[in-house]
């Protein structure tokens, strides 16, 4: 799941803005077809796992929350932390990769992929492209 | 004037609307269904938890979905979908290849616990006219219910189940509501009432075994098998056992036209010339009077003019049953690995938690009417099985 989180955040064309964390723009994208498919609050706790877990690779996201509506928050007290910035990629393919991860522990690989289409409808998810 | 009465009718069948009816995936469904599943049909799946509904509606969601008619699966609280699929992906009718092209899961719990029932009409109708859905599922409708009950009065219920089921009909998608129901909330129910088929699964203890049987309570437009039918849930999913036990329809073949010998000749002379053909013979006697070797000796006398047998054993594992035909001078061993040829047996040990059950006379009989002509039973022991199930075989020990 890591090397998709990795071409998932490739294909995602996120611009580097300190405003806006890269984590927060997959965590996003996500939460629309898996809250269609689990509910909120099905997506927001397997989100929050996915953090505790990213945050073991990734200290900096210790500080980030999950809210009631399934966003990651707390990225605005990271944007003046220069450390924050260099790590930003790297905490998104983290917390990417672990809740896809959890996906396919649950519900496999087909299925998970089948959500992922639906999040990145325009990226192939072949691993040649 | 009656020949014109009869022109009369005739004109009416044919003008009659034609209601198609869809294979259910489930083995034995559509034959207790009186040809499968009305289509446009509003249904619902009751029961006590574990029984099964989910299962069944898995099972007819994946026979029935296609890509042009999606199936969409709404979750309201109850087994959230990352479990159902969990679990269901499980089931030999599971396919991945119909998942991805032709299933669709949306969770509506939030709009369930925030909003009003209004709000989840609209959000299921936006979901059907969106998607083109040929099949629409609520896992679990009685979550619905028992929200609406909390302020509504039983009319306004009645009025949205209403409308759930006119909006659904008008957009040809054939339904099912689940609901977790124990049979005395049967009476007075506003859902009920308002849909078109009503299925009821439960799970009994009879003495130490569990019994999952399935009734049919309500089917309109058409005949369905009524009482009760054994079904069991196996890795492959439902499998039911009609009551009918297949034989609908069926004439049978006249019996006792030939006298079939029991391998025994003084037997045969007492007894007119043998055993009437596609009659049933119950053969008691005390422990050790010899029920089972002259039922061994019908058997055997099969084999040797060429008829297939079944011997159903209860209280033996085949190779012990074949060993004491080899004591007699018989070889069952030999036939049993010549399945499908004119002189073969099938001896079949049939589990404690078979026995009694409708589900294995209905699998000997089907057994025995696939490809063969003829059919010794010997069954040792048992008030079983029921004559009407053996109408396809031609000779019967019981
Ligand atoms: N592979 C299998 N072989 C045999 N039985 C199985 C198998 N898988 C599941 N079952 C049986 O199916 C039952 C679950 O059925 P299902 O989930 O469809 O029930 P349900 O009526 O929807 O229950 P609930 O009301 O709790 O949602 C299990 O309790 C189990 O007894
Ligand atoms: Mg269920």
């Amino acid at each position: 799941m890591r090397e998709l989180s990795r071409r998932l955040l490739v294909a995602s064309e996120i611009a580097a803005d300190r405003s806006v964390h890269e984590a927060a723009v997959m965590s996003e994208k996500l939460r629309i077809p898996l809250t269609r498919f689990a509910g909120a609050e099905g997506f927001a706790s397997l989100l929050r796992r996915a953090l505790v877990l990213a945050s073991v690779e990734v200290p900096l996201l210790q500080s980030i929350k999950v809210g009631l509506d399934g966003r990651l928050e707390g990225f605005e007290e990271l944007a003046a932390d220069p450390g924050a910035a260099v790590k930003s990629s790297e905490a998104a393919v983290a917390i990417t990769s672990h809740l896809l991860g959890l996906l396919g522990t649950f519900i496999g690989e087909p299925l998970t992929l089948r959500l992922v289409r639906e999040a990145w409808p325009d990226t192939s998810l072949d691993e040649s492209h | 004037m009656s020949g014109r009465g009869n022109d009369q009718r005739k004109d009416q069948s044919e003008v009659r609307v034609p209601i198609r009816q869809l294979p259910t995936g489930v083995p034995g469904l559509d034959e207790i269904l009186g040809g499968g599943l009305p289509e446009y049909s509003f249904n619902i799946i009751a029961g006590a938890p574990g029984c099964g509904k989910t299962t069944l509606a898995h099972q007819i969601m994946f026979a029935t979905a296609t890509p042009e008619r999606p199936a969409l699966y709404f979750t309201v609280l109850g087994e959230p979908a990352i479990k159902m699929l969990r679990y269901q992906q499980q089931f030999g009718f599971f396919d991945h290849a119909t998942m991805a092209a032709s299933i669709r899961f949306i969770n509506l719990s939030h709009l369930v616990m925030e909003q009003d029932l209004g709000a989840v009409l609209d959000a299921i109708m936006k979901e059907i006219e969106t998607s083109n859905a040929g099949i629409v599922v609520v896992d679990s409708f009685r979550t619905v219910v028992r929200k609406a009950l909390n302020g509504l009065s039983e009319m306004e219920l009645q009025g949205f189940v209403q409308r759930l089921a006119l909006h659904l009909t008008s957009w040809q998608a054939t339904t099912f509501l689940i609901g977790e129901y124990v049979e005395g909330e049967l009476r007075d129910n506003p859902v009920f009432t308002v849909a078109d088929g009503l299925f009821w699964l439960y799970q009994n203890v009879e003495r130490n075994s569990i019994v999952r049987k399935m009734q049919v309570m309500k089917l309109r437009g058409q005949e369905s098998v009524p009482g009760m039918h054994t079904f069991r849930i196996t890795d492959a999913g439902l499998q039911t056992f009609p009551r009918t036990f297949g034989l609908v329809g069926q004439s049978g073949q006249v019996k006792g036209q030939r006298r079939l010998s029991t391998g025994v000749s003084e037997l045969d002379e007492l007894m007119g010339g043998g055993i009437p053909e596609g009659d049933s013979l119950l053969l008691a006697g005390p422990s050790g009077s010899g029920k089972s070797t002259l039922g061994t000796q019908f058997i055997a006398e099969g084999l040797r003019q060429g008829e297939p047998g079944i011997v159903a054993v209860f209280e033996e594992i085949p190779a012990e049953y074949a060993q004491r035909a080899a004591m007699f001078g018989f070889d069952f061993d030999t036939p049993q690995r010549m399945a499908s040829s004119r002189s073969s047996i099938s001896v079949r040990w049939t589990s404690p938690s078979m026995r009694r059950s409708t589900r294995s006379s209905t699998a000997l009989r089907r057994s025995a009417a696939s490809d063969w002509s003829l059919t010794r039973w010997s069954a040792s022991r048992w008030r079983w099985p029921p004559a009407s199930a053996l109408t396809s075989a031609s000779r019967c020990t019981a």
